[in-house]
């Protein structure tokens, strides 16, 4: 069989990616050293092929104390940032009958009479969750007059502005590392003790001279975490689920078919009444009450999606045995005094090996479907209380971000595609299998 | 039966072949053969030596990987190797029929015979399906069926192959054609029922004066059925002849081979079966040469140096250089 | 075939019923569910659940009370809508799921035979190779990326169709993106079998003798061929229909379709109970019934089990 196989082109590429992918999403640190947890919303939604400084959100930079930074930097002796800080400062103000009354900064509570948004100074509204949503505004907001439609629009009253001015202010920190201890700090060559970094303001990083960077091949999600590292270690559940519920279905497939397929008569007939009767439930009823009553860990999900898959494979192997009852070694062990048990274990499952590997190969990718229809309801499998997602968790919030017009698509494309990919490969492993092993009978 | 000298088919230099390039296996070779009004030329040889791909290829039927690279099928002004498809449909089973060899499996299990039957009839649209019932059911009796309406109205699979293979000539008859094409039509029944259907088909060519164009490896089966006999093997003719020569004074040694592998029902109680030594060549080399040599006994210098062609003496032919010495 | 059909016949209702005895003890016998001992339920609905459920009875008489109420047609109330009953919320939702499964079951069956018939018809050209190309798409790629991809494409870019929602039968432009994207992986799945039954068909004895009478092609495959090719067909409309089924709750949660299937999903995910377990019985006789109308089918089709 494994010759056949390897002489089809087509099925070798198709085993070649499988292996491929299920290396990678193994040992993900092959393509990237990016952590799938590590959130950097500064740098949420970059595109496929972009790159970051790396940084942590905010940051304290004491001497002699130790440094972290994203990656090694135990080595390293010099470090060096250039940080550009937009000077901004909020205004807050207040509506009153449609017409500015109050108008306020908020650093220092000094009173204003105009706000001049000419000049390239850009301005956000601060909401109340703490996000920054961009306002157009042209002119002027003057004490007195109306604002602009957009905030009469907001039907509110009190509105916080945040104005960014064009003035950039740009500075370089360094700093020397001794033993992963700051040694000395110099902000633009002036020595200081202590500084608070934000990390949006980090425009590039320098080790020992050396401009470091922190490569995103998929870009990054909504939180700012790699794609491609989320995408590998999502990889790693989606095929650990699937190959434990694959697990499950054939150890309860093989025992009742082969027990069914041996035995026959009325305990056949019974056995595959049942599996008859439970083949008319949609899986997806069993799974869903299986999740609803009986909690979302994660061995649960998989003893369920076994539960629902054997039934495929009991009846493969009963029909199997079947056609191998009638086998001359089958009468000269039974003359031998083997007991039904030993037939069963010893000869008959070992000979079912072959259609046992085709269905076993064909039913890790429809697991794998069903667990992403799962996480898309909302059912899924939170792995140990981490944010690690599955594979179609991760196709589920690729479709919540999906703009109107197609924007931040590749958060759906580049999950959708690996995972489509794989199934595909399994689905043709699983045929061509198949096609040997009926090739082969065949002679 | 008198048999009228104009032929109604002529193969001029027909060949065959599967695949392309070096992978090229050439099922047939340079056939020529006519088939006569009325008479019934029949067609031995070995499984694989093409007979069944002749048929096939005068039927236009072969698969779609079969390539008719040259010669030529010339039966009632018209080349068959070189007509469109539409005449080609209309040829087919108007002029020349053919019956297979399985009969069970060349029925379609799920349509009754009565309604297989009078698809024959599709070309004929202004016959009433009232008169189409009437002729089926006549052609049922024709093939002697006691109870012509029961097997109308009758599944294939509820007939024995006998009965199938009546049912299968009453198809072919239906349109009173000019030529019957028999690949092996009894081979996968048994003796007392091969009986029937070979007198069947002797009455109803007499009764239609149809010509017949019969496949065997049975010998003693041709002897019965037919007036000429033509021998193949590896994809060539290799004898052409009256019966009545062919069996007196056989030429081709593969012929003679085949007619002692027959073992007779009288003379002495024989230990072996005369088998014929080696195997059939690969048709994927071409070669000039005789292509019995490896297996002849009776071969002579000129057979390894000398390319051979069909030769004819007195309206016998035979593919052999003893021939040609007049050995 | 009558005895074929009587086994199929008896087998549907006692599919049923183990599903409503799987599902009677599963309810009674979670921890944490509505018939544990802590229970934090609005007391309205507690009161009705006491009613309706007899607890301070034996489990048997439970039992027997949960079936009848269950075969008159009676689901209970809802747990976390208070003011209706499974049976209003069900009676509100089912017809909008049921004609997109319509819709959907026949696209998939128009889409997925036609594709099969025309790849079988130019096997081996480039025909086939972009029908299987299709086939391929629609058996690894899930419903719930095929359903926007959709809406991207042709509601957003080219604007043909409505991106979503439901304006009922009397609109058909709302039911076509979803129906289609629901349909997509059977029609696929349809496509291959009908193909390979196709060609199965092609290459038998009794097509060489159909075609040697002079048939044209397309005579042979529509008297001989189609009987042949639609029978695995049939014998798929089962497991198709319960697969439109699961997947309209997908479908209806993109396209904001007000469904039985986001009832279904919602219920779940809040952990009311009855609303699942009246659902789940909906759709799995729905299911139980046009299996058995598809086999009745394939009875009637195939005259081996027609005439044994």
């Amino acid at each position: 069989m494994m010759r056949f196989l390897f002489k089809n082109k087509f099925i070798s590429i198709n085993l070649f990616i499988l292996i491929a992918v299920m290396l990678l999403c193994f040992f993900p640190f092959i393509v990237t050293p990016n952590s799938p947890l590590e959130q950097h919303p500064w740098i949420s939604f970059l595109g496929p092929g972009s790159s970051a400084p790396p940084a942590y959100s905010t940051q304290q930079i004491k001497v002699d104390e130790s440094l972290v930074i994203p990656y090694d930097a135990l080595k390293a002796k010099a470090l060096e940032w250039k940080i550009e800080k937009r000077k901004s400062y909020d205004v807050r103000f207040v509506l009153r009958r449609q017409k500015i009354s109050q108008f306020i900064k908020i650093s220092g509570a000094e009173p204003l009479q105009e706000l001049n948004c000419e000049g390239g100074s850009v301005v956000y509204e601060v909401l109340e969750n703490g996000t920054m949503s961009k306002v157009s505004i042209s002119g002027h907001l003057k004490v007195g007059e109306k604002p602009p439609l957009y905030f009469i629009e907001q039907k509110r009253r009190v509105f916080v502005l945040r104005v960014f001015e064009k003035e950039i202010l740009k500075s370089v920190l360094k700093a020397s590392i001794e033993n992963s201890n700051v040694k000395t700090l110099k902000l633009n060559d002036e020595k200081i003790s202590s500084v608070t970094v934000r990390a949006e303001d980090i425009i590039s990083v320098k080790i020992d001279g050396k401009l470091v960077y922190q490569n995103y091949l998929f870009g990054t999600d909504s939180l700012g975490r790699c794609l491609l590292s989320r995408i590998l270690h999502g990889g790693r559940i989606s095929l650990s689920i699937g190959l434990a519920a694959t697990l499950v279905s054939v150890a309860i497939g093989v025992l009742v078919g082969s027990i069914a397929g041996y035995l026959g008569g009325k305990v056949d007939i019974w056995i595959m009444g049942a599996i008859d009767i439970l083949y008319a439930i949609p899986f997806i009823f069993l799974v869903i009450l299986f999740m609803v009553y009986f909690g979302n860990s994660i061995y649960i999900l998989f003893m369920a999606l076994g539960c629902v898959q054997w039934l495929t494979m009991a009846r493969i192997v009963r029909g199997h045995v079947m056609s191998l009852k009638s086998m001359n070694y089958i009468d000269a062990a039974r003359l031998n005094g083997c007991g039904t048990l030993k037939i069963i274990f010893n000869h008959l499952i070992p000979n079912s090996t072959g259609p046992i590997i085709i269905y076993a190969t064909l039913t890790v990718p429809a697991v794998i479907l069903e667990e992403s229809f799962l996480s898309f309801i909302g059912l899924g499998v939170q792995f140990e209380g981490q944010s690690l997602d599955s594979w179609g968790a991760l196709v589920n919030q690729g479709i919540s971000v999906l703009g109107s017009n197609g924007e931040r698509s590749w958060v759906l494309i580049f999950p959708a595609i690996i995972m489509g990919l794989t199934l595909l490969c399994l689905n043709n492993l699983g045929d061509g299998l198949r096609d040997a092993y009926a090739f082969e009978s065949k002679d | 039966m008198t048999i009228v000298e104009e032929p109604i088919l002529r193969i001029e230099k027909l060949s065959i072949n599967y695949g392309k390039n070096e992978k090229k296996v050439h099922a047939l070779r340079n056939i020529n053969l006519n088939i006569r009004k009325s008479e019934c030329l029949g067609i031995a040889g070995e499984s694989g030596c093409g007979k069944s791909t002749l048929a096939m290829s005068i039927m236009k039927l072969l698969p779609k990987t079969a390539h008719y690279s040259e010669g030529h099928a010339f039966f009632d002004n018209t080349d068959l190797m070189n007509c469109t498809e539409k005449k080609m449909r209309s040829i087919r089973l108007n002029k020349i029929a053919m019956v297979f060899q399985n009969p069970m499996s060349c029925l379609n299990p799920f349509k009754r015979i009565g309604k297989q039957l009078e698809e024959g009839f599709l070309h004929q649209p202004q016959m009433s399906s009232v008169d189409v019932k009437k002729e089926a059911i006549k052609l049922l009796s024709q093939v002697k069926f006691d109870e012509p309406n029961r097997i109308y109205k009758s599944y294939p699979h509820e007939l024995s192959g006998g009965m199938c293979q009546r049912v299968m000539i009453a198809m072919a008859i239906s349109q009173k054609p000019d030529l019957l094409i028999a690949d092996e039509p009894t081979t996968a029944l048994d003796v007392t029922t091969q009986k029937d259907v070979l007198e069947l088909l002797n009455e109803l060519r007499s009764v239609f004066k149809m010509s017949m164009l019969f496949i065997t490896h049975d010998l003693s089966v041709l002897n019965k059925m037919c007036d000429r006999i033509v021998v193949m093997y590896a994809g060539e003719v290799v004898e052409i002849a009256n019966k009545n020569k062919f069996f007196k004074n056989t030429k081709h040694p593969y012929s003679k081979s085949l007619i002692e592998a027959c073992p007779s029902l009288k003379g002495p109680k024989e230990s072996l079966l005369k088998a014929i030594p080696g195997t059939p060549p690969d048709l994927k080399s071409l070669s000039e040469l005789c292509s019995f040599l490896p297996r002849c006994d009776k071969k002579i210098p000129q057979c390894e140096n000398r390319a051979i062609g069909l030769v004819n003496k007195n309206n016998h032919s035979s593919r052999c250089h003893l021939s040609e010495e007049g050995i | 075939m009558w005895i074929y059909l009587l086994k199929k016949i008896l087998q549907g209702p006692l599919t049923l019923f183990v599903l409503l005895t799987i599902s009677f003890f599963m309810v009674r016998f979670t921890p944490g569910g509505p018939f544990s001992s802590e229970r934090n339920l609005d007391p309205v609905v507690e009161k009705a659940l006491m009613q309706k459920y007899n607890m301070d009875k034996h489990l048997i008489y439970q039992y027997g009370d949960y079936i009848l109420d269950i075969l008159s047609g009676d689901f209970g109330p809802s747990f976390k809508h208070k003011t209706l009953t499974v049976n209003e919320i069900i009676s509100n939702t089912l017809p909008p799921s049921i004609i997109l499964g319509l819709c959907a079951f026949l696209i998939a069956l128009l889409l997925g035979f036609g594709v099969g018939i025309f790849a079988a018809f130019y096997q081996h050209r480039a025909g086939d190779k972009i029908s299987m190309l299709f086939v391929l798409l629609g058996l690894c790629i899930p419903t719930f990326v095929i359903g926007p991809l959709l809406q991207l494409c042709f509601a957003i870019i080219f604007k043909v169709f409505p991106v979503a929602g439901y304006e009922g039968f009397s609109s058909p432009r709302y039911l076509i993106l979803p129906a289609l994207t629901l349909a997509f992986p059977y029609a696929a799945r349809i496509a291959r079998l009908s193909r390979g039954a196709m060609l199965e068909a092609l290459s038998q004895d009794y097509v060489r003798t159909a075609r040697s009478k002079g048939l044209s092609e397309f005579d042979v495959i529509v008297h001989h061929v189609l009987r042949v090719a639609v029978l695995p067909v049939i014998s798929f409309t089962g497991p198709a229909l319960a697969g439109i089924v699961t997947g309209s709750i997908v479908v209806e949660k993109i396209f904001q379709i007000p469904g039985l299937g986001r009832e279904f999903v919602e219920g779940a995910l809040n952990r009311d109970y009855t609303l699942v377990l009246g659902t789940a019985i909906v759709y799995g006789s729905f299911i139980i019934i046009c299996n058995l109308l598809a086999d009745i089918l394939y009875a009637y089709c195939d005259p081996r089990v027609r005439l044994s």
